[in-house]
C-alpha cells in the first residue's frame, strides 16, 4: 500500500523532502489537497481567554457565596433530620420484642431463630427481640417454660427471680409467684440471682420456694412432667400445687381447714379435671366440692 | 515555570495560569468534536469551575487530564446533546479576482457537502483529524488529548480523510 503509506506520512508531517515531491505530483494529492485546504474554514471560532477568564472568575466567587452555601445548609439540614428519623426507626425497629403468651390451660411450643425450642407452660409469656437475636440469644420469661437450647453463644433467659444462662442444653424455668424454680436437663447452667451465681450441672435442680433455697439431684425425667401432661411435684408446699391446679383447669380453688404449708410429693394429670382432683385430695385425706364450674372449695377433716 | 507537586490548585495565581494554558486547547477539542450547538465555551467554565471545587484533591500535573474528562463527561452525560455543527467562514474573498457565478456557485456546493461529510464522521474522528489538519497538531499531542495510542490517532484521521474524499470528490 504504497498510496497509504505516503498518504498516513504525509497526515503525521513525517515526508522527506524527496517524498513529499514525488507525493505532491501524484493525482491521490490532488484530490486531498483541496479538502485539506477547505477544512481550514472549518476553524474553531475564536477563543478569547482573558475574556474567558473574567467571566470564570464571576462565577467562581457567585458559585462560592450565592450557590454553594445555601444549598450546603439545606443539605445538612435536610440529612441531619433523615438520619434522626432513621435513628429513632432503626432503634424502634431493633427493639420490636416479639412474644409468646398462654392462657390458663393452654400450652404451646415455638421456635427461637437459631432454632432453640422452647416449651411453653400454662399461663406464661416468653418475649424476645428478634433483630437483635444474632447478637444477643436473650429470652424473657414469666411462667414456666422448657427450653432446648441449640449450640451457639450465650442464651440468657431473664426472669424476675434471676438470670439463667447456658451455652446449649436442655432445661426448665419455672417462676412463679413464690417458686423460682429451675432443673437442668443436659449441659450445665448457670443461674445469677442478684449478685449470686450458682451453677447447675445435668440432671440437678434448684429451687426457691418461699424464700426457702432447695436443691436436688436426684430426679429420672428426660424432660418436664408438663409437657407429658401432668404435674409432678417433690416436697412442693401444697399451696404451691393448688395455684398450679388453678393454672392448668382454669380454676378457683379455695381451701377450707387445710394446711398449704404441708408438703406435697406426688403428681397430677392435665387432662382430665376430677381424676385430677383424686390425685391431690386423696394422698392427703381431703373432701372436694365443685361448685360451679369455675370453683372447687378443699376441704380437711373435722376432727 | 517550574512544577511543583506541592503546589495548589486552590491557589488563585495558579489556578489563572492553568485556565490561560488549557482554556482554548480544551475548547477546540470540544468544537472540533461536539460542534457549535454544544456550547463549548460554557462546557470549558464549567470544567474549570469543577476542577476549583476539586481544586485540594487534584495535583497540578493532573489538572489538564482532569479538565479534558470533566469536559467530555460533561456532554456525554447531557441527555440534551446536540448533534454537531460546525461553522464555515468562506475565505474573505480577494479584492480583486473575477469569480465567475459558476464559480463561486460550485465553490459553495462544495463546502456545504464538505460540511456535511465533516458533520457525519464519528466524533473521534472528526476531532483528531481537524485537530491535525486546522490546529497542526501532532499525532502525538492528539493521542495525549484522546487518551489513545499514537496508532490509534494515525488510523483515525486516514480514515476520515477517506471517508471525507469518497462523500465530496464526486464533485
Amino acid at each position: 500500500m504504497e498510496v497509504e503509506y505516503y498518504i498516513k506520512k504525509w497526515l503525521a508531517g513525517e515526508l522527506s523532502e524527496d517524498e513529499k515531491k514525488t507525493f505532491e505530483k501524484s493525482s491521490e494529492y490532488q484530490s486531498i489537497k483541496k479538502i485539506s485546504s477547505s477544512v481550514h474554514s472549518f476553524k474553531a471560532p475564536e477563543y478569547d481567554v482573558s475574556e474567558e477568564l473574567e467571566k470564570l472568575r464571576l462565577k467562581k466567587a457567585k458559585a462560592a457565596k450565592v450557590v454553594h452555601i445555601p444549598w450546603m445548609k439545606h443539605l445538612l439540614r435536610t440529612a441531619a433530620v433523615l438520619t434522626g428519623i432513621l435513628i429513632g426507626y432503626f432503634f424502634l425497629y431493633i427493639n420490636i420484642s416479639t412474644s409468646v403468651q398462654t392462657l390458663a390451660g393452654e400450652k404451646s411450643q415455638l421456635l427461637l431463630p437459631d432454632s432453640s425450642q422452647v416449651m411453653l407452660n400454662t399461663l406464661s409469656e416468653v418475649s424476645f427481640k428478634e433483630r437483635k437475636w444474632e447478637n444477643s440469644r436473650q429470652v424473657k420469661l414469666n411462667g414456666e417454660a422448657f427450653f432446648k437450647v441449640a449450640k451457639g453463644s450465650k442464651f440468657d433467659v431473664i426472669t424476675t427471680s434471676g438470670i439463667i444462662s447456658v451455652l446449649g442444653t436442655q432445661f426448665n424455668v419455672k417462676n412463679r409467684i413464690k417458686h423460682f424454680e429451675v432443673i437442668c436437663y443436659e449441659g450445665l447452667v448457670e443461674i445469677q440471682l442478684g449478685d449470686k451465681l450458682v451453677q447447675l450441672p445435668s440432671k440437678h435442680s434448684y429451687r426457691i420456694i418461699n424464700d426457702v433455697i432447695s436443691e436436688s439431684d436426684s430426679f429420672e425425667e428426660q424432660v418436664p412432667s408438663w409437657l407429658n401432661n401432668e404435674s409432678s411435684f417433690q416436697s412442693v408446699p401444697f399451696g404451691q400445687v393448688i395455684k398450679e391446679f388453678e393454672r392448668q383447669y382454669d380454676v378457683t380453688v379455695t381451701t377450707n381447714k387445710v394446711n398449704l404449708d404441708q408438703l406435697f410429693t406426688g403428681r397430677f394429670d392435665h387432662t382430665d379435671q376430677t381424676l385430677a382432683i383424686q390425685e391431690i385430695t386423696v394422698p392427703l385425706n381431703l373432701s372436694y366440692e365443685i361448685v360451679e364450674k369455675h370453683h372447687i372449695i378443699l376441704s380437711g377433716e373435722v376432727d | 515555570m517550574p512544577k511543583k507537586s506541592q503546589e495548589n490548585i486552590c491557589d488563585e495565581k495558579l489556578f489563572n495560569n492553568l485556565f490561560k494554558k488549557h482554556a482554548k486547547e480544551i475548547h477546540d477539542f470540544l468544537y472540533y468534536k461536539y460542534g457549535a450547538d454544544n456550547y463549548p465555551k460554557d462546557l470549558v467554565q464549567d470544567a474549570f469551575i469543577k476542577l476549583w471545587n476539586n481544586c485540594e484533591k487534584i495535583v497540578p500535573e493532573k489538572a489538564r487530564s482532569f479538565l479534558f474528562t470533566v469536559a467530555n463527561n460533561q456532554v456525554l452525560n447531557d441527555l440534551s446533546k446536540k448533534k454537531t455543527v460546525l461553522k464555515y467562514q468562506l475565505e474573505k474573498p480577494k479584492r480583486h479576482t473575477i469569480e465567475s457565478p459558476e464559480y463561486v456557485m460550485e465553490e459553495k456546493e462544495f463546502m456545504e457537502s464538505l460540511q456535511a461529510a465533516i458533520e457525519e464522521l464519528s466524533e473521534e474522528q472528526r476531532v483528531a483529524f481537524l485537530l491535525n489538519r486546522i490546529e497542526g497538531k501532532k499525532h502525538q499531542e492528539i493521542a495525549d488529548m484522546l487518551g489513545i495510542s499514537r496508532k490509534g490517532v494515525e488510523k483515525r484521521i486516514y480514515t476520515a480523510l477517506g471517508i471525507l474524499k469518497e462523500k465530496v470528490g464526486k464533485i
